[in-house]
């Protein structure tokens, strides 16, 4: 810094004088001073930000993070800092929650100490898209580490049934798995599940004040160390327990659990919905949609995990050995989260 | 005897996806209305070949095929005798068996 000469600080001390005066000779002519409104609080992210470790800690961080959102728009800050471990899932609902409000308010949530975020994070984030969902100045979106064991597909997002946003999304895992699985199975997938969320999963009787109609998100993961591919496909509607009635499933659904003496709480729904489709229904030409997202698993002996409402229905095939597991969720999702493993080592 | 071929990937889309015109630009219901029946009524044989389709889901499929019997434009044995299907890849056979269940599992619907 420079320094001030004797006349330099003269003249200062002389002028704070003046000033101080015409500033008490005429209050009103004040100039009004830009007021930054401080941050009332900040939210932390958790340390193992993935679904299948940290359910119930992921879901408050949403939760918390959609209800400030919300009631507090601007003013408070994100810390994504103490991020160690990310999923690609609940990167995935991250993202169509910041997508969300973008999309809604043209609202950017402002991430905080973005120099201080671990650098296989930021480079996720940076692969998934988020970066573009933040305000983050250019200069600060460089990432510092390039290559890591885990890879993210940047997000697809659409509100209609919509092939060719599937085929982009098997066009970017291709060059990371080759042919290595059947294209087809994966395509009919997808396209199923988009049919289901445009049919079902936004009724007219939805509250629409914060929701996008129709919206559905989609991504892909790679794992090079384990071999293992994640295609998370999700949507913020009613939820699959909620739409078995206007999709004419729920008296064969509950019947059916019924029969087998078991509780209809949303996992069991979730699973019963998936039986029924198999089998005929009053409508037989409805109902066979969600058989289809576990055809390609079936096929290649993966894993598929649905969570939907309070519910959550896993079912395996690995080493040949078909089981399947229904959880009950204390903290609902809010939408539907369809999660398809495979393991390619 | 006339004989038509649609294909599918050239005349239509090679991303078929939904059941109906609500549901996405390229649905079974689209297709139904705006390629199959104008054909079928056309022509004495219809012939659609499905090579290089990205896939199929079973919403486009019944809604495309098995709404022909279901909106009473077609009985059973009159696509039996028109529709055919042609493909080079193997693999699509599977698709094949699947439309003629849901074409021959419509009329169960109109028969109960």
């Amino acid at each position: 810094m420079k320094r001030l000469t004797p006349k330099r600080r003269e003249w200062l001390i002389r002028h704070q004088f003046y000033c101080e005066k015409r500033r008490k000779r005429n209050p009103h002519k004040r100039r009004k001073r830009k007021i930054i409104k401080p941050i009332r609080e900040t939210i932390e992210a958790p340390g193992n930000l993935c679904l299948k470790e940290n359910f119930d800690e992921v879901i408050k961080f949403i939760y918390k993070l959609k209800q400030t959102i919300s009631g507090n728009k601007g003013r408070f800050a994100v810390d994504f800092e103490p991020i160690r471990k990310l999923s690609s899932g609940a990167a995935l609902i991250l993202a169509a929650e910041l997508d969300r409000w973008r999309r809604l308010f043209k609202f950017k949530l402002k991430p905080w100490k973005i120099n201080a975020w671990e650098k296989d994070v930021r480079r996720l984030f940076h692969e998934l898209g988020i970066f573009e969902l933040l305000n983050i100045k250019k200069k600060d979106r460089k990432i510092k580490s390039k290559k890591g064991s885990l890879k993210f597909i940047k997000f697809i997002t659409g509100r209609e049934s919509h092939g060719e946003l599937v085929a982009r999304l098997i066009k970017a895992i291709a060059p990371i798995i080759g042919d290595r699985y059947d294209e087809r199975r994966l395509y009919t997938a997808l396209t199923e599940a988009m049919t289901n969320v445009v049919q079902h999963a936004y009724p007219d009787t939805f509250n629409y004040k914060y929701q996008l109609k129709n919206q559905w998100w989609l991504t892909g993961s790679f794992n090079r160390r384990t071999g293992e591919i994640n295609i998370i496909f999700y949507d913020q509607g009613v939820g699959i327990p909620a739409t078995l009635p206007s999709s004419g499933l729920i008296d064969k659904c509950l019947q059916l659990l019924k029969s087998r003496k078991l509780e209809p709480h949303d996992a069991n729904m979730i699973k019963a919905a998936l039986e029924v489709g198999k089998t005929r229904t009053k409508q037989s030409y409805r109902g066979k949609g969600l058989q289809q997202l576990l055809d390609f698993i079936k096929f290649h002996k993966g894993e598929i995990r649905i969570i939907s409402g309070n519910g959550e229905y896993r079912k395996s095939y690995l080493n040949g050995n078909d089981c399947e597991k229904c959880i009950k969720r204390d903290n609902p999702l809010g939408g539907t989260f369809i999660e398809w493993s495979l393991f390619l080592k | 005897m006339k004989e038509c071929i649609i294909n599918f990937v050239n005349d239509f889309t090679k991303y078929p996806s939904g059941r109906y015109n609500s549901d996405g630009p390229y649905s079974g219901e689209k297709f139904r209305e705006e390629c199959l029946v104008p054909k079928l009524k056309e022509c004495d044989k219809v012939i659609i070949n499905i090579d290089g389709i990205m896939g199929f889901g079973s919403s486009f499929l019944e809604e495309a095929f098995g709404g022909l019997i279901r909106k009473k434009y077609f009985t059973v044995k009159e696509m039996q005798s028109k529709l055919k299907f042609r493909y080079e890849d193997k693999s699509l056979k599977t698709y094949e068996e699947e439309i003629w269940m849901y074409i021959e599992g419509a009329v169960e619907d109109n028969d109960k």
